[in-house]
């Protein structure tokens, strides 16, 4: 039903899935798998890497939609690991096989892929994922890995993986726990926890090296995903892309500044609509134009790391 | 079951319905994905001033128990750019459709509302929407809406320099809205919006800060639906011109509520961001509310309060 003068369409709606499985996969940390229910499950976007949906949850508590990266997709079919944090969170804990939650479509600017490959030179990728941030991380790893196995020119063009660029290693033995790899691989995953690791097996399909770090020393490294990174010989050569708390994405993007290493994040912002409609996401970039704000959910969320004013 | 005529006139204009979309809340590009807005009966841009404004750090929104604080700080790309790069975009969806195009206006002195409203007054809009919800800096920050002396005063200095229906935009934040609705009236505002949030804050006790980074912020959504209700139905009783309402509309019962209170059109705000497709579903509510229970134009529902 149309007043207006033009035919009309709508180009994003929400639409029902259901939910497949949820299960806690790690201490508060649950997996979701959902599947775009009915006629809508063939006109679901595929979503990128990066991109993340916004679900719908009701009453009096949850106005708001609750932004979540997409973990993993195929075919209509998404999953997503989140923390069980708050109302909404724990709320979503509670869902069984066979229920209904209401989703968006896939939204924002996810990890831009290609640009690993085009920086001339590029040796290494390296994931930083910090806790729960390693969820957008999976499903980047997935494409790369498609891309390198395919042999797509997009990403692995000009690009010598795995090759006798560098030897990695780590420079001092502080760790006695923390084993260093013998070459540099291709893809390399580097996720902190605090003390309980998830998703690991998950990267190992995709990445030929992942290393773990905790705050506690509980498994792998003892210290963060930063700390660990620090621990390696670098070449300069390599490509982060990253996406955990803030505070970890900006020693990060620190360092990755010092050593010229570029640098993709995920960041997270309080929303209101997730659309970009409300200007509610403020991102604060080094900008020359007049407004130096950028809206998370539509701009972002991922940002180029050195654009990032992480000080506010 | 009638088929309700839902058009109302506001300040001399038809709208072919009474649902428009509540300032900041909406984006053509972004809301126009989920819905057609041409099938609106106006739609309100976000606040626009003279020249860009940076806006409030984050966070800036944070939700609370049937609502939401927002401390956007009226963060904006000034009149120019709306003029240059977003109406040709609005223009070009509504088409003939008639819907209404309601430019907000923001300042933070008499001189820049004039400034800002005279741009767009020469652009292609329908009308004005001051929002004198902020605050006046060469009277030590204290909002424009929340005294009527000074209300008056914007209102009529915008008056003066622009041929646009003006609607002024009420903050609830004050004792006693009438005053200023009627200081507003004598000052040569053609209709009145309420309302604009109403201040609040959220602390958050662990970290033992406030949530927004402004500290305070203003609270929309259901929550506010009966402050904002009683202040319609006051306004409407003390001033003689048209009354937009607006406050916490969530379906269409409620948009009916304000206009059994006296408003003659309503306005979605917060509704839009729960739900990206919410004004065109309020509207298809409503007209359904008024087939089924047998009124035949907005006028009828004006009159229905007994
Ligand atoms: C782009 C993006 C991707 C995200 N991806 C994931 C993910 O893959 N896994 C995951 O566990 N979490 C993710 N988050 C964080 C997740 O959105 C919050 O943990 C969740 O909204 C908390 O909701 P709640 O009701 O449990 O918490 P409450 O604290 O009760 O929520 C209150 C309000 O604050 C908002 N909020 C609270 N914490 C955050 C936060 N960290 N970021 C943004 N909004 C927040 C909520 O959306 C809600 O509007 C992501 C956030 C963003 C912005
Ligand atoms: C995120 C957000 C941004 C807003 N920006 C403006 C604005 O720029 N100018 C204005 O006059 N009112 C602004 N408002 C107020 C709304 O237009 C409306 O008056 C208020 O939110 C009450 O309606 P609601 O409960 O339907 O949202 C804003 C509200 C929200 C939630
Ligand atoms: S959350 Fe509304 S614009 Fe990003």
């Amino acid at each position: 039903m149309s007043a207006g003068t033009r035919g009309w369409t709508a180009e994003k709606r929400l639409v029902f899935a259901k939910i497949l499985s949820n299960a806690e996969i790690a201490r508060t940390i649950y997996r979701m798998e959902f599947e775009i229910m009915d006629e809508d499950g063939n006109s679901y976007p595929a979503p990128a890497p990066g991109q993340f949906i916004n679900v719908y949850l009701t009453g009096g508590r949850m106005l708001l939609p609750r932004p979540f990266s997409v973990c993993d997709s195929a075919a209509g079919r998404l999953t997503l690991v989140y923390g069980a944090v708050g109302a909404g969170t724990r709320a979503l804990a509670g869902f069984a096989p066979g229920e209904r939650i209401r989703v968006g479509p896939p939204a924002g600017n996810g990890f831009d892929v290609a640009a690993a490959g085009t920086a001339a030179g590029r040796g290494r990728i390296v994931l930083v994922g910090g806790g729960v941030g390693a969820a957008p991380l999976l499903l980047l790893a997935r494409r790369i890995r498609e891309t390198l196995d395919g042999g797509d020119a997009e990403i692995s063009g000009g690009m010598t993986f795995g090759g006798a660029a560098s030897a990695t290693g780590v420079v001092s033995g502080v760790n006695a726990t923390y084993a260093p790899p013998a070459r540099s691989p291709a893809l390399h995953a580097v996720l902190g926890y605090r003390s309980e690791p998830f998703l690991v097996s998950a990267f190992e399909k995709y990445c030929d090296q992942t290393d773990v770090a905790t705050d506690d020393g509980a498994s792998g490294f003892h210290g963060t995903a930063v700390d660990l990174l620090k621990e390696q010989t670098l070449t300069g050569g390599e490509f982060f892309f990253a996406c955990g708390p803030r505070v970890m994405l900006r020693a990060l993007a620190r360092f990755a500044g010092g050593q010229g290493i570029p640098l993709q994040v995920s960041l997270e912002e309080r929303m209101g609509c997730g659309y970009g409609a409300c200007l509610g996401c403020a991102c604060k970039v080094a900008s020359p134009a007049e407004i130096q704000h950028r809206k998370v959910c539509k701009d972002g969320p991922v940002f180029n790391g050195s654009e990032v004013v992480w000080d506010v | 079951m009638c088929k309700p005529d839902l058009r109302v006139r506001l300040c001399g204009l038809e709208w072919k319905n009474p649902v428009a979309t509540a300032s900041g809340t909406f984006s053509a590009r972004d809301s126009g994905k989920y819905y057609d807005f041409s099938r609106l009966g106006a739609i309100t841009a976000k606040g626009l001033s003279a020249v860009p404004w940076q806006g409030n750090p984050a966070p800036r929104v944070a939700e609370t128990w049937g609502g939401m604080l927002n401390a956007i700080g009226l963060e904006n790309p000034g009149a120019d750019r709306f003029i240059a790069e977003e109406l040709p975009f609005v223009r070009d969806c509504i088409g003939n459709a008639g819907t209404r195009v309601i430019v907000n206006v923001a300042g933070h002195s008499v001189e820049e509302y004039c400034m800002a409203a005279e741009k767009l007054d020469a652009a292609d809009v329908d009308m004005l929407e001051l929002n004198i919800s902020c605050p006046n800096i060469r009277e030590g920050g204290i909002g424009f809406g929340t005294d009527p002396r000074m209300a008056a005063a914007v209102t009529s200095a915008v008056r003066k320099r622009v041929k646009k229906p003006l609607i002024v935009k009420l903050t609830p934040n004050v004792t006693d809205i009438t005053e200023i609705a009627r200081a507003a009236e004598a000052a040569g505002a053609d209709a009145l919006s309420l309302i604009n949030t109403l201040t609040g804050m959220r602390i958050d006790v662990k970290r033992r800060a406030p949530v927004l980074a402004n500290g305070s912020g203003g609270l929309s959504g259901p929550a506010v639906k009966p402050v904002a209700v009683l202040m319609v139905w006051r306004v409407a009783r003390a001033v003689g011109i048209p009354i937009i309402g607006m406050g916490g509309i969530m379906c269409g019962e409620d948009a009916a509520e304000f206009l059994m209170a006296g408003a003659s059109a309503v306005a979605v705000g917060t509704a839009a961001l729960a739900n990206p497709a919410a004004p065109a579903e309020i509207l298809e509510e409503l007209t359904a509310f008024m087939a089924e229970n047998g009124f035949a134009d907005v006028e009828a529902l004006r009159n229905a309060l007994r």
